[in-house]
């Protein structure tokens, strides 16, 4: 592959100013689970090639997955001449080779070295697991186990070489709970860099418990109350904010965190961080999609937005450096900016003390079309469920209302954040307590 | 063609030389292009081609899938050992021919996007971003895109199938984002699309596209917070079909009735609507942006009555749920590419147009909430409880359409709604998208009439009291 890499970027280089070639080959293996048998084995490799070439600072991009050399000649063919179509900057332009060193990521062999009836037995388990948490659970919608074993290079007119291999693996449970005619789901995921790290029985078990507990789930009546967010919603929003990080939206206005930098933008107890170097984290890589050293970025240290997340362009055009956060979705995608592992620090109080400093409020476990928040402005009006706290106790279950706000006044109103921070994959974050929200019902 | 006859049946042996009942071959071949513009500049013009080739192994039920991007047939046949690996049994060896050939091309009045210059498709994307950027000051960023995909598809399968099917897609989206002097910021966004070559795009305005967008984001932008709480609501046939996707089409899906995972389940012959309606899910109507000639599983697309005045007629199915359920194929086993396993899709899913007057329905409207434009939504397919954003709603005061609301949200359950919906409007409204199931995204278009329902949810924000 390297081999492969290096001539394209030759041939490329024959005919534009600058050029980048993206190599990727992916493994990967899915299992799906039904009724204590495997339902779907899939075992999988593919290739793919990326082409960005620069005339001048004018960019142009294509890809291909047939990796044949007449291919890849064709392909960089179409980069040099979708170049001649665009319009770039004096900031545009390919990075030059680090002067500074790769954070060491270790590649974890873990997955590579269990054998697939293994993986269906952990599956298995998880299945079982929730299965038989309660007589109340009635059907498992899905169960499954994913791995990816990935292997990327990247080179560069710019003397820019990185090879990097990385993988992860994770399972997931998702069910039905039956009594009285009512129906309640549960899900749970749990997604690792390591295959020692997962736990099957506790994933199943958890998918059952939030199904049984909503069990009787009723809608409540119009009102403003505080929420306190478990680590599963909570990270749900901070998806949704975590665009806003982003220097490229910034810079074409696409953020409600433009302009704000040094502003006091959320609460005090709020500290949230992008660290593309954990020891475990699923992002984890020594590189970005631009072959620049990943590093720690601190965002917001309380409640003070400090920097935004860049790649080499929006990074010079900021004037600033970049914060190795050039994004690539893939062999047949261009640059953009994104998060690595992104998280809301941990706070002291267990959920448990949280849950007894509320009045009245309503733990929130589920929320159904997050992705309909407003990204840009932070507004929202999103479907949730949970339970309600009345004396610092749980109540009763809650479910078809609608929360709405604004996600900086939710993150400007947080009063305390739990210790219990959990990662979803990518993306983790702690229990929240907020001020009061509108919650829509009957 | 990639593979000859010849060779597509002896791949096909190899996946059942050591048991199993059915075996498949997917070939595909994408072709991309994709131009874009932000900031008033031609910002990413990119083109490539992917592909690969799937081989499924469908054995008691349980699926075996393997694919690779090589399109070699050592490549393919290394696939076709590992699904077979799988099995234990001792076979002679399975018989295939490959007779029941239909080797389709694609109709000689399309014009290939593939063989249009980029020039003329960043000629459509300055207009509507020129357009877009001269209508109002308060505009602060506008993206345009536009992409095309080719896609060509041959499958061959152990019952004798063997089809080609070429779906070719053009696609049109304008993005506005305006912030007013206060600092307020909305988005607006709309979408041209269909399944048609590149006269598609020539016989339609980019302009009219950037209107859309423009209007719906100037009116976001000086409209009021949603009120909050249950009424009435009418949504108009331009909403399009977003609830008749996510409430109703999902749960009508064979493999999640066959799971016992639908509301729906078990209750064909019943009354699961109100008597005025009734919804379709047809992949061959021309244009739409969800039709093709085959499924990804070589079925032809069909129209298929899923619910008629009211009763239940049928559910859409895959190979796999319809022998399970013991039905016939209905043409809707798709998939997002050569990567995946076919999985029961919707194609162009619409709620029939019925015999009331819309604007007869708003004037009978004392007090409620017209939802103009719908945006996205997500329904829990177990419970049918749903929620969908309105990128564009109003007030609905005596009879008539009354102020602008920006931020409002419809929720409730999709079976209650359906029962309950009173006015079935003679109109008739298409919105395309990109359906995500199983973490698999396939285009589909949506349609529904003018309908009113008596009572929903309607999330928006109460004033904090004094």
């Amino acid at each position: 592959m390297l081999t492969q890499g290096k001539k394209a970027l030759a041939l490329a280089k024959s005919q534009a100013d600058e050029a980048e070639i993206y190599i990727s080959s992916v493994r990967e293996l899915s299992i799906e689970v039904h009724d204590a048998k495997v339902e779907t084995l899939k075992e999988a490799e593919s290739r793919g090639l990326g082409v960005r070439v620069f005339l001048g600072s004018n960019l142009g991009f294509s890809f291909t997955s047939d990796l044949s050399e007449e291919s890849i000649e064709r392909t960089v063919e179409k980069a040099v001449k979708n170049a001649r179509y665009t319009q770039g900057d004096e900031f545009s332009g390919l990075p030059d080779k680090p002067l500074g060193d790769y954070p060491a990521i270790p590649y974890d062999e873990t997955i590579e070295k269990t054998a697939v009836e293994e993986k269906i037995a952990l599956a298995l388990i998880g299945e079982k697991a929730a299965k038989e948490c309660d007589k109340r659970i009635d059907k498992i919608e899905a169960c499954g186990y994913e791995d990816v074993i990935a292997t990327e290079i990247i080179l560069s007119t710019r003397d820019v070489e990185v090879i990097s291999k990385s993988s992860y693996c994770g399972l997931y449970v998702s069910l039905i709970a039956k009594e009285n005619g009512d129906v309640q789901t549960g899900f749970a995921m749990d997604f690792k860099r390591s295959y020692n790290e997962l736990d099957a029985e506790e994933c199943g078990r958890k998918a059952a418990a939030q199904a049984l507990d909503m069990l009787g789930a009723k809608t409540i009546s119009t009102e403003r109350i505080p929420l306190l967010f478990d680590p599963y919603t909570s990270t749900n929003l901070l998806g949704v904010l975590a665009s806003s990080f982003s220097g490229e939206n910034v810079l074409k206005g696409k953020s409600m965190l433009k302009d704000r930098l040094g502003d006091s933008v959320m609460a005090t107890c709020i500290n949230i961080v992008d660290d593309a170097t954990l020891e475990a984290g699923v992002m984890s890589s020594p590189s970005d999609g631009e072959g620049m050293p990943s590093q720690r970025t601190e965002l917001v240290r309380e409640g003070k937005l400090e920097t935004y997340l860049h790649n080499s362009y929006t990074s010079k055009r900021s004037g600033t450096v970049t914060t190795g956060n050039a994004s690539r979705a893939g062999y047949s995608a261009g640059i953009g900016v994104g998060s690595t592992n992104l998280y809301i620090e941990k706070g002291t109080s267990s959920p448990d003390e949280l849950i007894s400093s509320m009045e009245r409020g309503l733990l929130v476990t589920g929320l159904l079309g997050v992705h309909t928040a407003n990204p840009i402005s932070g507004d929202f009006s999103i479907g949730a469920t949970g339970m309600m706290i009345e004396d610092g106790k749980k109540s009763s279950p809650v479910r078809g209302v609608v929360i709405s706000g604004n996600l900086l006044t939710l993150f400007k109103e947080v009063e305390a954040v739990g210790n219990d921070l959990t990662f979803f994959a990518g993306k983790g974050a702690p229990s929240m307590l907020t001020g009061k929200i509108t919650v829509s019902g009957n | 063609m990639t593979f000859s006859k010849q060779q597509l049946e002896r791949l096909l042996g190899v996946a059942l030389e050591r048991g199993g009942d059915f075996a498949e071959i997917y070939v595909e071949k994408k072709s991309v292009n994709v131009c874009s513009m932000e900031e008033k500049k031609v910002e990413d013009v990119s083109s490539g081609t992917v592909g690969g080739v799937g081989v499924r192994l469908i054995a008691n039920d349980q699926t075996y899938y393997a694919y690779t991007s090589e399109f070699t047939f050592d490549a393919v046949e290394h696939c076709a050992k590992t699904v077979a690996q799988t099995q234990n049994q001792e076979t002679s060896g399975a018989e295939i021919n490959l007779n029941k050939a239909n080797l389709n091309k694609r109709p000689a009045s399309v014009i290939a996007p593939d063989k249009v210059e980029m020039d003329e498709k960043i000629n459509l994307i300055k207009k509507a971003d020129a357009y877009s950027w001269s209508r109002d000051e308060r505009i602060v960023q506008v993206k345009v895109i536009y992409g095309d995909v080719t896609q060509d598809v041959e499958i061959a399968n152990s019952d004798g199938i063997h089809i080609l099917d070429t779906r070719i897609r053009t696609k049109l989206i304008v993005q506005i984002i305006a912030q007013d002097d206060e600092g307020n910021i909305q988005s607006g966004y709309d979408a041209l699309g269909a399944s048609a070559g590149f006269e598609f795009m020539r016989s339609n305005d980019p302009e009219a596209v950037a209107e859309q967008a423009v209007r719906r984001v100037l009116l976001t932008l000086t409209a009021s917070p949603a009120p909050a709480g249950k009424m009435t609501v009418v949504m108009s046939s331009e909403a399009g079909g977003t609830m008749v996707h996510e409430a109703c089409g999902h749960g009508l899906e064979a493999d999640l009735v066959e799971k016992g995972l639908s509301v729906y389940g078990g209750k064909i012959g019943e009354q699961v609507a109100s008597a005025l309606v009734t919804v379709i899910d047809d992949g061959t109507m021309e244009e739409r942006y969800g039709s093709a000639g085959y499924d990804d599983e070589g079925v032809p697309c069909q129209k298929n009555v899923l619910i008629e005045n009211g009763i239940l007629k049928g559910y859409m199915n895959d190979r796999l749920s319809a022998k399970k359920l013991g039905v016939e194929l209905s043409g809707n086993g798709r998939r997002e590419s050569y990567k995946h396993k076919p999985v029961t899709r919707m194609t162009n899913t619409y709620i029939a147009p019925g015999l009331h007057d819309p604007e007869e329905i708003i004037k009978e409207v004392k007090k409620g909430f017209f939802a103009r434009k719908m945006g996205g939504g997500q329904v829990n397919t177990a419970t049918g409880d749903f929620v969908f954003e309105v990128s564009e709603g109003y007030l609905i005061e005596d009879g008539k359409i009354g102020k602008a609301v920006k931020g409002a949200t419809l929720t409730g359950n999709g079976p209650e709604v359906l029962m309950n919906i009173d006015r079935v409007g003679n109109d008739l409204g298409y919105s395309i998208g990109t359906c995500g199931k199983d973490g698999q995204g396939v285009p589909v278009a949506d349609a529904q009439p003018t309908i009113r329902i008596p009572e929903l949810v309607v999330g928006g924000v109460v004033e904090e009291e004094e």
